[in-house]
């Protein structure tokens, strides 16, 4: 069981990052469709840490022996999740990318043509 | 027909003015279109000064992305038969108009320039070899068809491959994979022999430590095009 002390700190912590993350929403520094998963891991884990037994209850209603490696089981599923939907993003960003440098190219190269026709009309 | 050669270069500023000398010279008949594919050296500065024709790319895209600008340019100005030819001067411009005659001749979709079928000229190592009969195997497996040169970048494609890859193309090392899904896609493809001739400069750009990667990389591409193809045929 944790003690008082530590559920104190580590509930101002994740208050302050908490607070950090929608202070980034806020600019649009984050956009909301990633950052929704980065909301919802610290109000979880407040909730964990103001609720005593709540981890020890699901440890044994998931048929786990010890509550550590339940976190440590369930936080890797999380981090595998989560890089996986940043390979997704980034192979999306680099698709567009692609095709709005090809689109850019070919458009610079439409532009210069009409130049020279027009000089070589002068 | 209007017939358009598709030149990727990047770094080439030793081989580019050769390569379209050569092309000139060689395949009159063809136009040509250089893709600077966001080069570090003085290569835009030599396509310039030369008056050569060329599109320059703002962001490096690899060799898929400058060779799908290529397509995409064959589509936007109406070629009937686009064919890419390295800026590194492997490919002999003296085969075009060969080929694109076969193509023709045989209403073909796509040719393929191959190094192993009278088994003339650069003839690449060894080790090269075996992985090009790999892929060779490999593509008879999953498609029935024998392609003996699935690597050569040497092909030249009609109007449905013109389509087909400026919607789609691999971004590295594309040739194999290309070859998969124009069959898939029922496109019909011959290959004719041609010579090859080694590089004139510059480096290749599979490097010993590349070619794990390549392997690996090319052959789940493969049969992931094969999946592609079954589901659409569903």
């Amino acid at each position: 069981m944790m003690s008082m002390k530590l559920r104190v700190i580590m509930a101002l912590i994740l208050l302050l990052g908490l607070m950090y993350l929608v202070r980034l929403i806020k600019k649009r520094k984050i956009d909301l469709k990633y950052s929704i998963v980065w909301l919802l891991l610290p109000i979880v884990i407040l909730v964990i840490i103001l609720i005593p037994g709540l981890l020890e209850w699901v440890a044994a209603a998931m048929g786990i022996y010890d509550v550590m490696n339940m976190v440590f089981f369930l936080g890797f599923i999380f981090v595998i999740a989560v890089i996986f939907s940043l390979t997704v993003a980034i192979s999306k960003l680099a698709d567009s990318m692609r095709q709005l440098t090809q689109k850019v190219a070919l458009e610079e190269y439409a532009d210069r043509k009409k130049i020279e026709a027009n000089s070589e009309r002068e | 027909m209007k017939k358009l050669i598709i030149i990727p270069a990047y770094n080439e500023s030793e081989n580019i003015v050769g390569t379209v000398r050569d092309i000139e010279e060689n395949a009159p008949d063809f136009d040509y279109i250089i893709i600077n594919d966001c080069s570090t050296d003085n290569t835009l500065e030599i396509c310039k000064q030369n008056h050569f024709n060329y599109v320059n790319l703002p962001i490096n895209l690899g060799i898929g992305g400058a060779v799908q600008t290529g397509y995409k340019y064959a589509r936007e100005y109406g070629y009937d038969i686009a064919v890419q030819v390295d800026g590194d001067g492997q490919h002999d411009p003296a085969f075009l108009q060969q080929m694109a005659e076969y193509l023709e001749e045989h209403q073909l979709d796509m040719v393929i320039g191959s190094r192993f079928i009278t088994n003339e000229g650069f003839q690449s190592s060894a080790l090269r070899r075996v992985g090009i009969v790999y892929f060779t195997k490999l593509i008879h497996l999953l498609t029935g068809h024998k392609i003996t040169d699935p690597t050569s970048g040497l092909r030249l494609g009609g109007r449905k491959v013109i389509e087909l890859f400026a919607e789609n193309y691999p971004k590295d090392y594309p040739e194999p994979e290309t070859a998969v899904t124009a069959l898939n896609h029922g496109l019909k493809i011959e290959e004719i022999p041609v010579v090859m001739r080694a590089r004139q400069g510059g480096v290749s750009s599979i490097t010993m430590t590349k070619s794990v990667y390549y392997m690996v990389k090319v052959t789940i591409a493969i049969v992931i095009e094969r999946l592609r193809g079954r589901s659409k045929a569903v």
